[in-house]
């Protein structure tokens, strides 16, 4: 004894609408992705020419200045010989400016805040006025 | 649901003849398979990435957008081999016709009968094509969340760090990555939707679960299911191969 097998499927052939229909999806899709994409790049490049002009305005108006750094300004020198640092400038060396100039963001904030909680203004003053201290009696001992 | 009298010749039970119903091409089955695996790790990645666990993010991210790659890569893939399966595709999820209308206010191809007419007699459910009415909706919703997805994926992805492995970048400003970023997310609601009802009746729910074999099997189709589900369908189909086989030889 014996049976037909038989497999049937879609037809072979495609039709003239199913043709317009898949050539319609595939051409939406990509007007869609470039067209946001136009977008999205003309924001970037908008973003890029207003970054790139602001830049060359502020180096425009930074040459134009007399001082034009922290370190060759009398004021901020004057603020490290006579408070940060007394006689000296020790820019980022002294707990006083550690203190005072330096900070943290993000993650690190609320650590931080817990260390400048622990001491206050006067004991960093105090550890500041003792390292200078120290100091200066090296530079003596080295003469 | 009501059972078409099938007229095509070839889709017409016949004594003595064992009619295999080729319902999904390797390549279609192949393609679906990789998208199913890039949108199950996307998703799930993504919901890590989303719900801001305490994970390595950087490597989930990087799993994230390679995986997207997949998910659509696959489909783009299958247009150019498979074109004459995609454009028959569309074009059964593009066309609505009172049958349409029928499945719908069957209510919903009589899937909600027991829960919203229990105890009464079960609704009329017209004869439906290839996909039905909910399977061609849910088509249309993947296809549109999916081009979604990669447009808003790809500019995300070139939006952040050193853009996309350094070759393309794009930086968007705070205004523009916010709505890229909401698009991504009505996106990937909408997608997240239409899988898990995709996944329900395909894979668990006992009257429909035969289209889980036939996908990640060898791609033949039940014949009294698609009877049953998909008359307007083999009306529409043509002979592939006959041949006779013994008995015994079927047997085995």
């Amino acid at each position: 004894m014996s049976h037909i097998e038989r497999t049937i499927a879609d037809p072979k052939g495609i039709t003239r609408r199913q043709t317009i229909k898949g050539a319609a999806t595939v051409v939406v899709s990509l007007i869609l992705a470039s067209g946001v994409g136009a977008f999205a790049v003309g924001t970037y490049n908008k973003a890029k020419e207003y970054v790139t002009k602001r830049i060359s305005v502020l180096y425009a108006n930074d040459s134009k200045r007399a001082l034009r750094t922290s370190h060759s300004n009398p004021e901020v020198v004057a603020l490290y010989e006579q408070f940060l640092s007394p006689g000296q400038v020790l820019p980022a060396k002294t707990e006083l400016s550690h203190r005072l100039l330096h900070t943290t963001y993000g993650a690190d904030a609320e650590k931080h805040a817990a260390e400048l909680a622990e001491s206050s203004v006067l004991d960093a003053q105090d550890e500041t006025y003792l390292q200078i201290e120290e100091l200066n009696a090296a530079k003596k001992e080295a003469k | 649901m009501s059972e078409k009298v099938i007229q095509n010749p070839v889709a017409k039970e016949t004594p003595g003849v064992d009619i295999k119903i080729f319902k999904h091409h390797v390549s279609t089955r192949i393609m679906h398979l990789l998208v199913a695996v890039g949108f199950i790790v996307c998703g799930i990645t993504g919901i890590l990435l989303f719900a801001g666990l305490p994970i390595p993010r950087d490597i989930t991210a990087l799993a994230h957008c390679i995986m997207g790659v997949v998910f659509i890569g696959a489909p783009v893939v299958y247009i150019v081999v498979s074109w004459k399966s995609f454009a028959r595709f569309m074009d059964t999820c593009t066309h609505y016709d009172k049958d349409d209308l029928g499945w719908i206010t069957a209510p919903m191809g009589g899937y909600l009968d027991p829960y919203l007419f229990r105890g009464k007699p079960e609704h009329y459910v017209p004869p439906q094509d290839k996909y039905n009415t909910g399977q061609k909706l849910a088509g249309l919703c993947l296809i549109l969340g999916g081009v979604g997805l990669a447009i808003t994926g790809f500019l995300m992805w070139a939006n952040t760090g050193d853009g996309i492995f350094g070759l393309i970048r794009v930086d968007m400003g705070p205004g523009m990555t916010w709505f890229i970023w909401t698009l991504h997310f009505i996106a990937c609601v909408l997608m997240l939707l239409v899988f898990a009802v995709h996944f329900f009746l395909g894979a668990i729910y006992p009257v429909t679960n035969v289209e889980f074999g036939t996908m990640f099997g060898n791609g033949i189709a039940d014949y009294a299911y698609t009877k049953k589900k998909h008359g307007k369908w083999l009306e529409e189909m043509e002979l592939v191969e006959e041949h006779e086989v013994a008995d015994d030889a079927s047997a085995k």
